[in-house]
């Protein structure tokens, strides 16, 4: 019981002292989704915020190999490549973030969205090591993409600084799916108060909307038809399919409910825009 | 005697002759399930179009006459509200 | 858009006030819902609970920490964390360059996070608070080495093999190979740890508790720790934890009525203890109400005829999913016991203190005249059930280190935001 009071006088005397965090206009969304409108892109790095923040992931088009020193592990050495986004080398990265106030969630395009390999040229160098030194990729930490990891006997360190220097060795190629900024939005509401005007739906003061399910069918059909806009898309059936799974049914009193979160949702119907992310990919001669 | 009764008859019928001919007409309008065997869903936007187009003329379209179509037609399918399944109820007498 | 200032001791009172753990119990949330709506964002960094007593209060469990930072609010905060070279003077590592590390994680080290739920929260009346823990384990890893806890145990010696190179030559290579005995006790080849250990979360406290380590990595990882420093590159590939909370949360207390035969229950009662020869020792007692629990056929066979009270205020002779039939027959055999039955405390002769209980009929004649059906009701709980939460911890915004100081990263907007900034 004392406990609470503790908190109860912390949070009075805080109130005051603690100024808000601004809030997006719009309530509760259901998850963390990417605003594709407000992409920014700059010098190789592309943003693409939350909604209603500015937070959210940066990516890379253009990559640099950076190797590490040398390490000594008994006889043999051991030197790290990693593939260090361009923008970062050339000190574009800090000033960017700043000039927009972004919040970066470091998100790595790896693994999700593809992959590195060794080069089959460094792998021939260095093909005459035993297979657990053999070149091997491993996991990095952002804003790293990948690295490869390089044992040699200590006669080697020459040729292998000197051939990291002048060719790639490590492959990358990732596809983020973005979509494009110009991406049609659809208006929940507006599709809403479409369907009240025709007496199909009701809202409440809590701001949950229902009504008969076939009802809802059939003029939600025809307002494609006769209103294809509202849905946005090329084929009104397409944004009226994901407008039509928002709604939570009651099977056996057919009704069809939809939360107030959902019903001011601006969903995204997506027009993809893949951002393709190379680096060292081989020449076929 | 006989003829008015028959007469009688006659004046029931065209309701549940109407009922019966759309209801045949928008089944065979509706894409066919999957695999035999499986529930047969459709979108909701093709029972809709399907209704639409089995009508004598658009002007008899109304959102009651497809509640009664769809009475024991189909039925609502909790997990994706755009689909609906097809419950191929024979008979279909009230 | 700029965040404002904020007064993040003032956030940090709120995390030193503990809570009574005898009074107040988080509520598992497939029970009750956590009060309060939320934002996606802090959905994203928070697992709630409701509080078993307080409707106003929503207990936290920080999804995503970081490495504990003092003083967040000056212009150059010290992250708690070195990372320096060591050179071993004798044995198999000797003269190599390994590294030695060492931090303290806080799970509430987003101080950002925090006010972002402190705000929406204090928005709807709500309060937060940690929550209750009744145990913590942290697992570390480190580059490739997964599932380290506690110490880890090293042996280390010299391997030799020869290479061969394309024109020929041979040349005897000689390297350290270590080996890293792990949680099942086998010893498993690793290139990555040398000695580790770290200092968990204690049990029985809340979930925001710090955990310090301390590392010396093989010289295969030197020189990318020291890019890793260089640069300020997250340690997520590198060094990462995870500490796992166990929670002990309350589930409902559910009701249920009872519509008694008294005379069909005698019955029922008379016929079982006629057959343990008119004496039921305890768990006999026990398997009588389990078999009235569960039988089927209403008052008149059985003797009782139990309903279920429904989230939605209706009765139901079907028990509940999730009801807990040991709790309904404990919750029987309290209400009911003692009208049926009495309890003799017999001694095993005079020497041995051990008494045991010998149930017989009772004699309760008020009961067996009744003709009415009488109704009762009980209330059952099925105990507390564990709830996992996790909070993933992370190392990034530190610079310097191996000879220099450990910075936090001031210049990125997204570390800034961390320290309240």
């Amino acid at each position: 019981m004392s406990a609470y009071r503790i908190l109860a006088s912390a949070l009075v005397c805080l109130c005051s002292a603690v100024a808000l965090v601004s809030q997006p206009a719009s309530a509760a969304t259901p998850g963390l989704t990417l605003d594709y409108a407000r992409t920014l892109e700059q010098s190789s790095m592309v943003f693409v915020p939350y909604e209603g923040q500015n937070r959210g992931p940066v990516y890379y088009t253009q990559y640099t190999q950076v190797p590490t020193g040398t390490s000594s592990v008994g006889t043999l050495r051991r030197i790290i490549v990693n593939l260090r986004p361009s923008a970062h080398i050339q000190e574009l990265y800090i000033p960017f973030v700043n000039q927009h106030g972004i919040i970066d969630v470091s998100a790595s395009p790896l693994p999700a969205h593809g992959e590195c390999q060794p080069t089959q040229g460094i792998k021939d160098l260095l093909s005459f090591m035993p297979a657990n030194y053999q070149p091997t990729i491993l996991t990095a930490g952002y804003p790293v993409a990948c690295s490869l990891s390089l044992y040699f006997p200590v006669e080697y360190e020459a040729a292998v600084r000197d051939y990291i220097g002048t060719r790639p060795v490590i492959v990358l190629d990732a596809t983020v799916p973005l979509c494009e900024p110009t991406s049609p939005r659809l208006s929940v509401n507006a599709i809403n108060e479409a369907l009240r005007t025709a007496g199909v739906l009701q809202v409440s003061q809590t701001g949950v909307w229902t009504g008969n399910y076939w009802d809802l069918l059939y003029e939600s059909v025809r307002l494609t038809q006769t209103r294809p806009q509202l849905f946005v898309t090329q084929d009104p059936r397409e944004g009226w399919q994901v407008y039509m799974q928002l709604f939570q049914l009651d099977a056996v009193a057919e009704t069809a409910t939809m939360s107030s979160a959902d019903a001011q949702q601006s969903i995204y119907m997506c027009i993809p825009k893949p951002l393709h992310i190379r680096f060292g990919q081989e020449v076929m001669p | 005697m006989v003829l008015v009764m028959t007469g009688c008859q006659d004046a029931r019928r065209p309701d549940d002759t109407r009922a019966k001919a759309l209801r045949t007409c928008v089944l065979a309008g509706l894409p066919p399930p999957t695999a035999p065997g499986a529930a047969w869903t459709v979108p909701g936007h093709a029972l809709v179009e399907a209704y639409q187009r089995c009508l004598e003329s658009p002007d008899t379209a109304s959102a009651e006459d497809f509640h009664a179509l769809c009475q024991d037609l189909a039925r609502p399918s909790s997990d994706d509200p755009s689909r609906v399944h097809i419950t191929d109820a024979p008979g279909g007498e009230p | 858009m700029r965040n404002s200032k904020l007064s993040t001791c003032a956030v940090l009172a709120l995390l030193t006030g503990a809570v009574n753990p005898a009074v107040a119990a988080p509520m598992h949330p497939a029970a009750v819902a956590p009060p309060g709506s939320y934002s996606a964002q802090v959905l994203n960094d928070f697992a709630l609970l409701a509080d078993s007593d307080n409707p106003n209060l929503v207990y936290f469990v920080p999804k995503l920490g970081n490495l504990a930072v003092q003083s967040p609010q000056s212009p150059a905060p010290i992250p708690r964390f070195q990372i320096n070279s060591y050179y071993p003077p004798s044995g198999v590592l000797q003269g190599m360059e390994l590294t030695s590390l060492g931090g303290t994680l806080s799970p509430t080290a987003d101080l950002a996070a925090l006010q972002r739920l402190q705000t929406e929260a204090a928005r709807q009346g709500l309060q937060i608070a940690p929550a209750p823990v009744k145990s913590a384990r942290t697992t570390f890893n480190l580059f490739a080495q997964q599932s380290l806890t506690g110490r880890v145990d090293t042996q280390c010696e010299v391997e030799e093999f020869i290479i061969t190179f394309p024109n020929g030559n041979q040349v005897t290579q000689r390297v350290p190979k270590c080996r890293v005995r792990d949680l099942d006790g086998n010893f498993v080849d690793s290139n990555v740890v040398y000695k580790f250990t770290s200092v968990p979360a204690p049990a029985n406290s809340t979930a925001n508790q710090n955990v310090t380590f301390q590392a010396m990595l093989l010289p295969d990882w030197t020189q990318s720790l020291k890019d890793t420093m260089l640069f300020g590159d997250n340690f997520d590939a590198s060094l990462s934890a995870t500490t796992e909370w166990l929670i002990s949360a309350n589930t409902l207390t559910r009701q249920a009525r009872l519509t008694i035969n008294w005379q069909s229950l005698f019955e029922q009662a008379s016929a079982y203890t006629a057959f343990h020869l008119n004496s039921c020792v305890e768990i006999e007692i026990s398997a009588f109400f389990e078999r009235i629990a569960t039988c089927q056929g209403g008052t008149t066979p059985c003797g009782i005829f139990i309903e279920y009270r429904q989230a939605d205020g209706t009765w139901t002779d079907r028990a509940p999913s999730d009801a807990n039939f040991n709790a309904i027959v404990e919750a029987l055999k309290d209400s009911l016991q003692e009208e049926l039955f009495t309890k003799i405390q017999a001694v095993n002769g005079p020497v041995s203190t051990q008494p045991t209980a010998i149930f017989t009929l009772r004699a309760n004649y008020e009961k067996i005249v009744t003709t009415r059906n009488e109704v009762m009701s009980i209330a059952y709980n099925q105990g507390p059930a564990p709830f996992n939460a996790n909070t993933a911890l992370n190392i990034d915004c530190v610079t310097g280190g191996f000879g220099y100081p450990v910075m936090y990263d001031m210049n990125n907007p997204a570390c800034r935001a961390r320290v309240g900034q």
